[in-house]
């Protein structure tokens, strides 16, 4: 099987209905529905099996960047690459600063 | 006879274009600014929490009240701006940084540490917040000049 007849399918991940309107806090110690949790149930599957998605950020109460950080610059820590995640993750929001951010907590991962 | 009459109405309605053109630009110069007041005032309110938040009052009701002020309302009112015509585009990348600054470290966290006031994180809070308010007054400036 060679590149273009893999299956690639696209899917919707709407933060705040699929996963909670409160995302707050880095790890488990910090609340119910911190960044590791969110990136461990939502966006390591899709990067495993080469989905790609559409991330819907604006129906949430708001985000603190250790969220932010946690659960995208994480996937760089644990080795995906940030043209990985860039080719299986588009980002939605009408707050273009919010893209930037996770864009920039991407590359900055990787440069650590 | 009948020419002086048509030059003398088409001086008066000329004059009058300019006057009204002139008094629509100063009408849209006061709103302009009083939106831009209103957001410093907000931004004022931001950096007050947040240095309480990191300071002595790190409840869930301030973070959640300080992650709804840097997200949807802070951009909310940037777009008011943007509507009225303010160039705001370089202002978003400071928005980040100010929300950046108060949320990033010792935020949401079960490992929270009270900060003094001289301490780094405060500092870069209200560097941040300084740049950007900073930001949208050279915009109206540029807009005003």
């Amino acid at each position: 099987m060679n590149a273009s007849t893999i299956n690639v399918t696209t899917t919707n991940i709407d933060i705040g209905k699929d996963f909670s309107h409160y995302p707050a806090g880095r790890y488990e110690t910090d609340g119910p529905f911190n960044g590791e949790l969110f990136r461990a149930e939502f966006l390591v599957p899709v990067l495993n099996s080469h989905q790609q998605i559409t991330i819907e950020l604006d129906n949430t109460a708001g985000y603190g960047s250790s969220f932010l950080e946690e659960a995208f610059g994480g996937l760089v820590r644990l080795g995906y690459s940030s043209a990985q995640i860039k080719t299986a993750i588009t980002f939605h929001s009408e707050d273009p600063s919010l893209i930037e951010e996770i864009e920039e907590y991407i590359l900055d991962a990787e440069q650590d | 006879m009948v020419l002086t009459q048509i030059m003398t109405w088409l001086l008066i309605i000329f004059g009058w274009l300019i006057v009204n053109h002139q008094n629509n630009i100063r009408e849209k110069r006061k709103e302009i600014r009083g939106t831009l007041d209103k957001m410093q005032l907000f931004l004022d309110e931001i950096e007050t929490q947040a240095i309480q938040y990191h300071t002595n009052q790190a409840t869930n009701e301030l973070a959640f009240q300080l992650k709804r002020n840097l997200n949807k309302k802070l951009r909310d009112k940037l777009d008011i701006l943007k509507i009225r015509s303010l160039d705001v585009k370089t202002s978003y990348s400071l928005l980040f940084k100010f929300r950046q600054a108060v949320t990033l470290k010792n935020f949401d966290t079960s490992k929270y540490e009270v900060q003094t006031i001289n301490d780094d994180l405060i500092k870069n809070i209200l560097l941040t917040k300084d740049n950007l308010s900073q930001e949208f007054e050279k915009s109206f400036a540029k807009r005003y000049p």
